[in-house]
């Protein structure tokens, strides 16, 4: 059963096309990872799902409904956070819950079993402003799961934590998707969701360039990480190799995408180039590599593209 | 019905927990008290019904301009905080949203009217004046409706540049620079082409202050001031049927409550 379906959804703000035709469908069950780099579209996508955004164009439906009424109690379903913890700084963080709770109809028993999932009991007395970003990220888990939705849409649940704090939003995850509740889950940190995650798409610019199981998106491409003495030289040569479907820079090296996996036939072509490879190794290929192919981002999407591609 | 409890539950909440409420309300009974406190106030009543004005009088001019304030530090920055946002995706729809902020205008309006009546009865209850006949004369309840309205004027300002501005401080400032420009404007524009002065009689800022005075309601006060005012040789005051400025208000409050909600339906959250 489809929890989530969109079918050219389009939001248009004055100056932006911010979400462009967006459709996809997400099935009961499914940890599914919505990436994209800043401002792709992500939020604006959820905003609408939510019913805090108007569509330009296009329609979706939650739990099959999609009439406002209908998508009203659909939503009674769902349960969401969108980017940074969205709570009354003043009050503490179990009068919080109480406010969402109120509306969603939930008792109070349900609330202090929240804050105990999240870990955040001792502290639900204190006010929200005095907690830590890791805390408030907790304690809007803690509102999502309150009325125990069958659909968790996440937007960047990882946004600003420590190594630490990360794990734990993940545990929290895994715990929710180990329980058959469908997660939404928005992120640009790729190694986050290609652990977490079962289905993602790929969004660029407000359109979907990619979309299927992380097997799928990452798919079979056979690549090897390069080293040489001459990088400008390697980089040239591997550009020119008959087998060669792309090149591009990475930490470990030049990382050449191949049409076949003979790594020999690759060495001996460099070295009748002239060239002689100090590292050679087949490369598996990560999610990151997909989203950079799809969507000719680097993967540390904060910062400037160090990518070179060739077609 | 569970809707509006849980919409009344929920704005209560917020809205006591928050320093800004009881330092509004505070500040307001303090004046209040004050001035219903103050040598000559307490004396003059000699009790009910008489005392009716002297109740309202203080209230009636700082009450308005407290609420709207109050409406604004309490409503604008849902905003900000993305509280409004959060609480629709919590499962409110954004006309559900605006009639919680509606019930909160109810609520703050009952509250400062109530706190008014109560701090100016409280002078008579430590010390009965004589008095005589009925408790309540009909100006008196006239009075009690301008009160009302008044509330309803200007607490509905704030909760329209509330859903408008989405700021508190800003709307605080429209607020005020609003009824500051009207007051400038008017007159300066009235004093060139006096055909206009009746037209302005019906400006939000010109009708508060109609629906305010007392001279409007009490005969003899309408008299003592006009003939201060004839000593002084200025133009004696003269006032249209009490309806009409009550309904013109009456007629922003519904304005001013539409602009809201079609604001609230139509802008993104």
């Amino acid at each position: 059963m489809a929890v989530i379906e969109t079918s050219g959804l389009t939001k248009r703000f004055p100056a932006v096309l911010a979400v462009d035709r967006v459709s996809l469908t997400v099935e009961q069950g499914q940890v599914f990872g919505f990436l994209g780099p800043n401002g792709s579209g992500k939020t604006t996508t959820i905003g609408m799902l939510m019913g805090i955004i108007k569509p330009t164009a296009g329609t979706f439906r939650l739990f099959g409904a999609g009439a406002p009424r209908d998508l009203l109690a659909a939503r009674a379903r769902v349960g969401a956070t969108l980017e940074t913890p969205n709570f009354y700084p003043y009050l503490s963080g179990r009068d919080n819950l109480r406010i969402a709770a109120a509306i969603k109809g939930i008792g109070k028993a349900r609330i202090e079993e929240c804050l105990e999932i999240v870990g955040l009991r001792g502290r639900g007395k204190h006010r929200f402003r005095t907690y830590s970003l890791g805390m408030k990220q907790r304690l809007a888990l803690a509102a999502t799961m309150l009325n125990d939705p069958e659909l968790i849409v996440l937007d960047e649940p990882a946004n600003g934590l420590d190594p630490k704090g990360m794990k734990e939003v993940r545990d929290i995850i895994r715990l929710l998707a180990d329980r058959g509740k469908t997660i939404f889950l928005s992120s640009h940190l790729l190694w986050e969701v290609e652990r977490t995650c079962t289905h993602v798409s790929i969004v660029r610019k407000g359109r979907v360039v990619g979309t299927g199981t992380v097997a799928e998106i990452v798919g079979g491409e056979i690549s090897a990480v390069v080293r040489a003495e001459d990088d400008e030289a390697l980089f040239a040569a591997l550009k020119a190799f008959p087998e060669a479907t792309s090149v591009r820079a990475s930490d470990e090296g030049l990382v050449v995408a191949l049409a076949s996996d003979d790594l020999a036939a690759l060495n001996r072509y460099l070295a009748g180039q002239g060239i002689y490879v100090s590292h050679l190794a087949r490369r598996h290929r990560s999610l990151e590599d997909a989203f950079m192919d799809l969507t000719g981002e680097d993967g540390d999407l904060g910062q400037a593209s160090l990518t070179e591609f060739v077609s | 019905m569970r809707l509006l409890g849980v919409l009344a539950r929920v704005e209560a909440l917020k809205a006591v927990k928050r320093p800004a409420f009881w330092v509004t309300v505070g500040v307001f009974a303090a004046f209040n008290t004050i001035a219903n406190f103050a040598p000559g106030s307490g004396s003059e009543r000699a009790g009910f019904p008489d005392a009716w004005r002297g109740i309202i009088e203080p209230a009636i001019n700082l009450g308005p301009v407290f609420l709207a304030a109050l409406m604004i530090l309490l409503f604008a920055p849902e905003f900000r905080w993305r509280t409004a946002r959060q609480n629709v995706i919590d499962g409110l729809s954004k006309e559900q949203f605006y009639w919680a902020k509606v019930l909160l205008l109810a609520g703050l309006v009952a509250l400062f009217f109530v706190t008014s009546v109560v701090i100016g009865m409280l002078p008579l209850v430590l010390d009965p004046g004589g008095g005589g006949g009925a408790f309540v004369e009909p100006m008196d309840l006239n009075y009690l409706l301008g009160f009302l309205v008044a509330l309803l004027l200007w607490g509905t300002a704030g909760l329209m540049i509330s859903a408008l501005v989405r700021a508190a401080g800003a709307g605080l400032g429209l607020l005020f620079l609003y009824f500051i420009c009207e007051q400038i404007v008017t007159a300066l524009l009235s004093s060139r082409w006096s055909a206009l002065e009746r037209m302005f009689d019906f400006l939000p800022g010109q009708l508060f202050q109609t629906i305010t005075d007392s001279a409007m309601y009490y005969p003899e006060v309408l008299a003592r001031t006009n003939a201060a005012r004839a000593e002084r040789g200025q133009d004696l005051l003269v006032y249209p049927e009490l309806w009409i400025p009550l309904v013109a208000a009456l007629a922003y409050v519904v304005l001013f409550l539409g602009l809201a909600y079609v604001n609230m339906r139509r802008r993104d959250l």
